[in-house]
């Protein structure tokens, strides 16, 4: 409860793609500066698509955002409390937010500003500095006018939140001005208040705007549907109040401040006209001129239609490459999402605008979000406790080369002087374990060319003393962990590096295979878990990496991708892409052949550029 | 320049009856034709944004600001763009943004302007940087130096990323002559370290991270080679072989051959006097 009573709109916040602050509601606060920059990271650059819901930033803390296409984007958030009493208020007072926000930046024309602003010369020199000029106007204008409508939106749900005896003091204190505010209104909220239920939740005008009266409601953009009863009950109940209230006590919502108010809604139902008439004008250009602007001059604001035809060329391109028909359709959405109602540049035409952004996409999804240094990784967790292996394991479905692509990952580590143990969890499939002592015989070779094959170590085990093989036969899945938490205390008494434990192949959507792998892991403790996947799977890809992701229960993700077989796909590299899309976990390395020096990290531009290529 | 003629053709074909257009249909194109062989000619297409892929030309010396995430680069060039600007706040870039034709007010003497570019440093973002080092490097390039920015309070747990990020940068810089800057921003903290200390810092990162490079997994970025880690011309590919070459097994910035120089400064304290200067030597 005591968390809850902090509770309040915890900032709104306008900025753009250049990393420039125009707007906060609020003083800022580190903290809360570094949860901005979280979601700008996971959402607006990680592509975790949310179809604009609610993202759940914190513990504490919700946000929504919006975005107004221009070069650069401009992007609106609200921060707002994660509350478990009234989420539905708190979710329509962030979206009113929202929509109070982009309305009035769009009314102030402040999108053309803005890009004026980006457009002009610093010009230090001559003392006129226009650039600071222009943008006056967000401290002269939008911040006051924003002001005055927010603590409307905040009187009218602080009414709903009181009910609930869950507010903060901020809100609280204006509580009595809600009361007083609502009923002030009543009366006109309650004609007003039609039979619509506020469904279309649009910056509707009402007709009946009533040029003279002091109508705080003439836009109304945040009324609930359970509101309209409320306030009614409201109106006739206070309705003796009224009387008695001076509007002095308003607080800083004086004769001044209902002023302002009516500023504000004539500025913004002006505009709303005004727009409507622009845009017929604007769709009447078509034809032959429209045409060249599309694919030669450039210059060219960017609809839907012009992209639909783009897009299903790219689409089609992609699914081609193995891309399933689901990625594909989401990147040609981020395509749509990055640049309808921007202006194509100079002599470009709409189809290179498209693929620039498609290759932005790609590179940005493709990209790891942490710098992979595995060797670093191992090395600090070995000086930080010299006694304890690091453990990786590997899975996937059934063929797709996770013994082999193991022994590749173990060439590697065994080339870098580490003592690797070959664990050998697959007690499945018959065969499996022999299979395995055979890659282990091969690297007891590889490094050490006078190994015989076949002969047995200091121990008495498979291998050298550089790599040796952990069995224990075949069974069920209580030996595989059995086997797994021997195997770790085996390696740390022999003062192994490096465990590698090879598991069964399974088909990711047989839940009797596939729920043992959580115990497994919270067993064994892998340090990465990797997850092996051909580059020849498809569409298949998709679901196959959801699945195993999920399959280690919420406290537990895989850690990286390997795409096996890759040489055996030509340009058809789609697999990597849907696999990535699914899980948004990086690619490790990829497969490039059947030998143990086949493996490769992946070069992004080279991946992007072969899926773009026709 | 072509955008304002466009514009002017657009604007008053726009005006006219469809008619009209149809007839302009035919007269533009030889119109364009003309322009363009023109705008070829003269060069105008190859130094400006054109090829970068923007809209925004940046003909002129240009002085690219890169280096990782929160060191403080945009809030640098906002400095530089809001002198007055007391109170300013900034929050991760998302797509690089170019102050034009900034003037230091203090260096009267040079009537030089240049253009800064705002690169993002988020680790998803830097193929930002690497594409405009692609794209304009291909042409004679009017790039002056790189400003490396960095926090210098990052503990040594962390060094190691701003240390990989400074390698791929040298990577290119090295390989074309350009010259860097490491800005040591937020010298106005306590945990403010002094450059000369971090220059020592970043040197032994790089040796472990050379080290493991050396012993890491090699690329793939050709469809048909399997066996080499093929390489562009100018060195955008990832491949760090020459400049680990370079700064040998342990590694000194000292033996590259354009100009590493560390500096101390503050944005917040307005305490970037020393980094102006460096940047109107370089003009
Ligand atoms: N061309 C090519 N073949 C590969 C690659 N990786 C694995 N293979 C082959 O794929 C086949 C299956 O590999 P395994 O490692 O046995 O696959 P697995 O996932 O362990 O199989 P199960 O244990 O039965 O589930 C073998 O013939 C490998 O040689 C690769 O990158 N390229
Ligand atoms: N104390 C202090 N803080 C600074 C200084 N310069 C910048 N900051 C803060 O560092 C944070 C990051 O600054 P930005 O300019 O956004 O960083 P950036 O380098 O552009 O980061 P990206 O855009 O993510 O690459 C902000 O909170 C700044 O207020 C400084 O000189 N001293
Ligand atoms: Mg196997
Ligand atoms: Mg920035």
């Amino acid at each position: 409860m005591s968390q809850a009573q902090q509770q309040k709109i915890e900032q709104f916040i306008i900025f753009d793609d250049y990393g420039h602050v125009y707007y906060t509601l609020n003083e800022d606060k580190k903290q809360i500066t570094l949860l901005i920059n979280s979601l700008i990271s996971d959402y607006l650059i990680g592509g975790n698509d949310t179809n604009n819901n609610s993202i759940i930033l914190s513990k504490n803390y919700k946000a929504k955002f919006k975005t107004v296409i221009n070069k650069p984007k401009i992007r609106f958030v609200v921060l707002y409390p994660n509350s478990s009493n009234q989420p539905h208020v708190w979710d329509q007072m962030a979206l009113d937010l929202l929509q109070l926000g982009e309305r009035l930046w769009e009314s102030l024309d402040l999108t053309e500003k803005i890009t004026l602003y980006w457009n002009s010369n610093s010009n230090i020199m001559d003392g006129n500095n226009e650039n600071s000029n222009n943008l006056d106007i967000l401290e002269e204008k939008f911040r006051p006018y924003f002001k005055v409508k927010y603590e409307e939106i905040l009187n009218k749900n602080s009414k709903k939140l009181l009910i609930n005896g869950n507010m903060g003091p901020d809100i609280k204190q204006k509580a009595n001005q809600a009361y007083n505010n609502n009923s002030k209104q009543g009366k006109s909220n309650s004609n007003k208040k039609n039979t619509t239920g506020n469904k279309s939740r649009k910056w509707n005008i009402d007709g009946s705007l009533d040029e003279s009266g002091v109508d705080a409601n003439g836009l109304d953009f945040s009324q609930t549907p359970d509101d309209a009863e409320h306030t009614s009950n409201n109106a006739t109940s206070n309705k003796e109040l009224i009387q008695d209230i001076d509007s002095s006590e308003f607080g800083g919502r004086n004769a001044n401040g209902d002023f302002l108010i009516k500023e504000v809604d004539d500025l913004l139902s002006d505009t709303q006209l005004t727009k409507k008439t622009n845009k017929n004008d604007s769709s009447k250009s078509t034809g032959i001129f429209n045409l060249l602007q599309n694919k030669f001059l450039g210059n060219k604001k960017i609809t839907d239609e012009d992209l639909s035809q783009v897009t299903k060329k790219f689409e089609k391109n992609l699914i081609a490459k193995n891309v399933a028909p689901e990625v594909a359709n989401y990147l040609m959405s981020q395509i749509k999402k990055d640049l309808v109602g921007s202006t194509t540049a100079n002599w470009t035409s709409v189809e290179s605008t498209a693929k620039e952004s498609l290759s932005k996409t790609l590179t940005t999804l493709l990209t790891p979000g942490v710098s992979i240094d595995l060797l670093h990784e191992i090395q600090k967790k070995r000086r930080l406790d010299p006694s304890s292996p690091y453990v990786f394991s590997v899975v996937g479905v059934n063929g797709v080369g996770k013994s082999t692509n193991l022994s590749k990952l173990a060439f590697w580590l065994l080339q870098n002087n580490f003592k690797v143990l070959i664990v050998a969890c697959d007690t499945f499939r018959s065969g499996a374990v022999e299979q395995l002592r055979v890659h282990v015989e091969n690297l007891a070779e590889l490094t050490d060319s006078t190994h015989v094959r076949g002969s047995k170590n200091t121990r008495g085990k498979s291998g050298n003393d550089f790599v040796e093989l952990f069995e224990a036969g075949y069974g069920g899945s209580d030996l595989v962990t059995k086997i797994a938490k021997q195997a770790i205390k085996y390696a740390s008494e022999n003062k192994f590096d490096i465990v590698l434990m090879d598991t069964a192949g399974r088909r990711h959507n047989d839940a009797t295979l596939m729920s043992p792998l959580k115990t497994f892991a919270e067993q064994a403790k892998p340090d990465k878990i990797i997850m092996v996947g051909e580059a020849l799977v498809g569409t298949d890809s998709v679901q196959q990496a959801k699945n195993f992701n999920a399959a280690f229960g919420k406290n537990r993700n895989l850690d990286f991708l390997i795409i096996s077989k890759c040489d055996t796909v030509g340009d058809m590299l789609g697999t990597m892409v849907n696999m990535v899309y699914a899980t948004h976990i990086p690619i490790l390395f990829i497969g490039v052949g059947q030998t143990y020096t086949d493996i490769r990290t992946l070069s992004v531009s080279w991946a992007v550029n072969t899926l773009l290529s026709y | 320049m072509s955008g304002k003629v466009t514009n002017m053709i657009i604007a008053i074909a726009n005006d006219l009856d469809v008619n009209i257009k149809l007839l302009l249909g035919i007269i533009i194109p030889i119109f364009v034709v003309i322009i363009t062989s023109v705008l070829f000619k003269s060069g105008i297409f190859l130094n400006s944004g054109f090829i970068a892929n923007s809209s925004s030309s940046t003909s002129g010396p240009v002085f690219i600001v890169a280096g990782p995430s929160n060191s403080g680069k945009t809030s640098f060039l906002t400095r530089l763009r809001e002198p007055n600007n007391t109170k300013f706040q900034t929050v991760t870039t998302q797509e690089y943004s170019v102050l034009r034709n900034y003037r230091n007010a203090n260096n009267l003497t040079k009537k030089k302007v240049c253009n800064i570019i705002d690169f993002p440093g988020h680790i998803r973002l830097r193929y930002q940087l690497l594409n405009y080092f692609k794209n304009t490097l291909k042409n004679k390039s009017n790039i002056r130096g790189v400003v490396f920015f960095m926090d210098s309070t990052v503990n040594a747990e962390q060094m190691v990323y701003t240390a990989e990020c400074l390698l791929d940068i040298l990577n290119i810089t090295e390989k074309n002559g350009i010259d860097v800057l490491v800005a040591c921003n937020k010298s106005d903290l306590f945990a403010s370290r002094p450059s000369l200390k971090i220059k020592e810092q970043l040197e032994k990162n790089l040796k472990e991270i050379i080290n493991r490079k050396k012993k890491s997994v090699g690329e793939k970025n050709s469809t048909f080679d399997n066996t080499d880690d093929g390489n562009d011309n100018n060195g955008i590919g990832n491949s760090l072989e020459v400049i680990m070459e370079q700064l040998g097994s342990d590694p000194k910035f000292d033996r590259l051959e354009s100009e590493i120089v560390f500096k101390n400064g503050s944005v917040v304290n307005k305490n970037i006097d020393d980094w102006l200067e460096w940047m109107d030597e370089k003009l």
